[in-house]
């Protein structure tokens, strides 16, 4: 059953086999699969239950529910960037663009030279993949669906040479309403909160929504349980409860977890939580067109190319509606208006980077994590690459202005204006930057020193406590983490059904 | 959010005057869009701290934003040239405090103009008519 705190008792306590914090990407095929295999499971998810949500809805409503803190999340450092996170059942994919990729078999070779990762294999990802993939619907986006704004840049790539495909998304009956990080309001994107989280119920899982984890017990160097408080209208504490089991699953983001496990002092030592931060930050390109597009007609996340994956760059489509683009363009006053009264012309591409950069996690005041970041000059390098090739193919497309997120050359309106671009030196300070996917926070190894988890996501320090969401990955992933995250946490609820006997109470 | 003070309003009308000006190719500014309301209701429903950061950004513009000019007068005085001259430097400031001042001040305005169905339709955005676009 889903349940709210709110109709639970005061001092809620209950015993199950396994707790799992989190219901995104991590949290919610980890509570599928062990309430498959007849596991006691009980999820606990700091967000509200938004299904069936009301999309007529204002701007910011979305924003303020769905997203935690309403949105402003940011990295401190230079640049400082924007990190938006889900808070809501079914985690960030409720916001998530809906794009879907399997871990590039190169970077997981990658991950297995550097750190071992001794018990997974690619090939036993394979089948785990395959099962994520067919739950939640995952197809090539249909070209009918992708609009100009992705087909304009489609033909671009192609006069140039460079390749370009409709990316595979989580979907049914997709109308392209170009809404996704709002929460599909056609119920067309599948997210958490419509396969796995409502499976997993149907199996006898316990899933509770206002719930906020603040502490994880530990009995003699082994987890029994967490406490944490339940939340009223306001999310203010309304009552504690305490939950007793013997594994306990954090899947709390990338951000959320490693900060749960600094709050608490556990499980770090090898000094390595909150640090190894990567979020591929992400810029976008606006080319302006004589012609009318209609950019936000479609899906905005639909084609993608990763034809300079190989150098850490991948471009992958992107639009917004007005009210949220017109605070992103280049501009202030009269010359927004300007460029605004040109948005029907705009067409919209972003660059994301596997970025080398490393931030970090720290505990910060309260329940807010501190989150550092600085962009070093190489990753700053592959911006300046990427902003050039989409300029090219939007030119290439027929674009007669490009706007582009390098502050003080805000405007280009020709090839040769990139030629200054490459001139400038750009600094990181320079970009206008946003990240989506946190990652690497307690990462996964075969070694206790320098790594939090090992290959089936259970800490080295304390066992029974595992660490299922983007937090494990060992570095920067290279594509949309959410499928990769789905699998590697099938793979670890897949070694605790195989392993009951040595979490038994 | 009915604690809005005399001098907060007054600081908002005179950044309206800069993010939402009157007149050019989209024909509605700052007298036309009743940014006021809708700044007043999301504040009343966000939660305290993101409240708070709205009030912070405010009072900094207020009293701080003159530092741009190299000379102290409160920004709701100043004439419109230096307003926008400040607003300009917080725009292109590579500390992401001031940057982030800049981009959430900003969205308090541009949010209620762009998601105005008069605006909309002067820019030939029609998404939000069809049924399916209903976030506008
Ligand atoms: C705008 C946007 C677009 C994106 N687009 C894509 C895309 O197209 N493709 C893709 O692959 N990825 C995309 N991502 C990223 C992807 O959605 C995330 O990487 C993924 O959902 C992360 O999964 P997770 O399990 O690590 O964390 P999350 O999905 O973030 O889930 C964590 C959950 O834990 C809850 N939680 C945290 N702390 C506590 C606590 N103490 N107690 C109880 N609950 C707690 C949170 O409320 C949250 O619901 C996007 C992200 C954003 C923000
Ligand atoms: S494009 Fe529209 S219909 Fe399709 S998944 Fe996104 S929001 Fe839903």
């Amino acid at each position: 059953m889903i349940i709210d705190s709110q109709t639970l008792e005061e001092n809620f306590h209950a015993d199950a086999d396994v707790v799992i914090v989190g219901s995104g990407a991590g949290g919610a095929p980890m509570a599928y699969q062990l309430a498959k295999a007849g596991w006691k499971v009980i999820l606990l998810e700091e967000g509200r239950n938004y299904t069936p949500y009301s999309f007529e809805r204002k701007s910011w409503e979305p924003m303020r529910d769905m997203y935690r803190d309403s949105g402003m999340t940011f990295t401190l450092g230079t640049p400082s960037i924007p990190l938006p996170m889900g808070r809501a059942l079914g985690g960030t994919t409720i916001i998530n663009s809906g794009t879907c990729f399997r871990i590039p078999e190169k970077v997981f070779g990658h991950w297995k030279n550097e750190f071992g990762l001794s018990e997974m294999e690619y090939s036993d990802l394979v089948p785990l993949f395959e099962k994520a993939e067919d739950m939640i619907h995952v197809q090539s986006a249909p070209l009918e669906t992708l609009g100009a704004n992705n087909r304009l840049f489609m033909e671009g790539a192609t006069k140039l040479g460079i390749q370009s495909k409709p990316l595979n998304r989580n979907i049914i009956n997709c109308k392209g309403a170009g809404l996704c990080v709002f929460g599909c309001p056609e119920n067309a994107k599948q997210s958490m909160e419509k396969n796995f989280l409502p499976a997993a119920s149907n199996l006898g899982a316990t899933i509770i929504t206002s719930a906020r984890v603040e502490k994880i017990c530990i009995k003699k160097n082994v987890a029994s349980g967490v406490e944490g408080i339940f939340l009223d209208e306001q999310r203010k504490q309304r009552t504690k409860f305490t939950i007793d089991a013997p594994v306990v699953v954090l899947s709390c983001g990338a951000i959320y977890s490693p900060h749960m496990l600094l709050k608490n002092g556990i499980a770090n030592r090898s000094g390595q939580v909150g640090r190894n931060l990567h979020i591929h930050p992400a810029s976008k390109v606006i080319g302006i067109f004589d012609e009318e597009i209609n950019a936000w007609s479609g899906t905005p996340q639909g084609a993608y190319s990763d034809d300079f994956a190989a150098e850490g760059i991948m471009l992958e489509g992107f639009f917004l509606p007005p009210a949220i683009l017109s605070f992103a363009l280049p501009a202030l006053g009269r010359k927004l208006k300007d460029y605004m009264a040109d948005y029907s012309k705009m067409a919209g591409f972003g660059v994301m980077v596997t970025d080398s950069s490393r931030g970090r996690v720290m505990r910060g005041l309260g329940h807010f994590p501190l989150v550092l970041y600085n962009l070093n000059q190489s990753d700053t390098d592959k911006f300046v690459k990427g902003i050039d090739i989409v300029s090219r193919i939007y030119f290439a497309a027929g674009a007669r202005k490009i706007l582009s997120p390098v502050h003080g050359m805000d405007e280009l309106t020709s090839v040769d204006d990139l030629e200054k671009l490459h001139r400038a030196k750009v600094r990181a300070a320079d970009l206008e930057l946003s990240a989506f996917h946190p990652m690497g926070t307690c990462r996964m190894g075969d070694l206790a020193k320098n790594s939090v988890v090992n290959s089936h996501l259970e800490t080295h320090d304390i066992k029974g406590l595992f660490v299922a969401d983007a937090s494990v990955f060992p570095s920067s992933l290279g594509v949309n983490p959410q499928m990769t995250i789905m699998a590697f946490s099938l793979f670890a609820a897949n070694y605790l059904v195989n392993n009951k006997e040595k979490y038994r109470a | 959010m009915n604690n809005l003070t005399p001098r907060e309003k007054a600081t908002l009308e005179a950044l309206a005057a800069c993010i939402i000006p009157e007149g050019g190719p989209v024909p509605f500014g700052f007298k036309e869009i009743n940014y006021l309301p809708f700044i007043e209701e999301m504040a009343a429903a966000v939660p305290a701290h993101i409240r708070w950061v709205i009030h912070f950004n405010l009072w900094f513009i207020e009293y701080f934003g003159c530092l741009y000019l190299h000379r102290l007068k409160a920004f709701s005085k100043l004439g419109l040239n230096d307003r926008e001259l400040i607003l300009l430097s917080l725009r292109g400031s590579k500390r992401f405090l001031i940057r982030g001042i800049y981009i959430l001040t900003s969205a308090l305005f541009l949010i209620p103009m762009y998601k105005d169905e008069s605006v909309m339709n002067a820019i030939g955005y029609t998404g939000f008519k069809n049924g399916v676009n209903k976030i506008t």
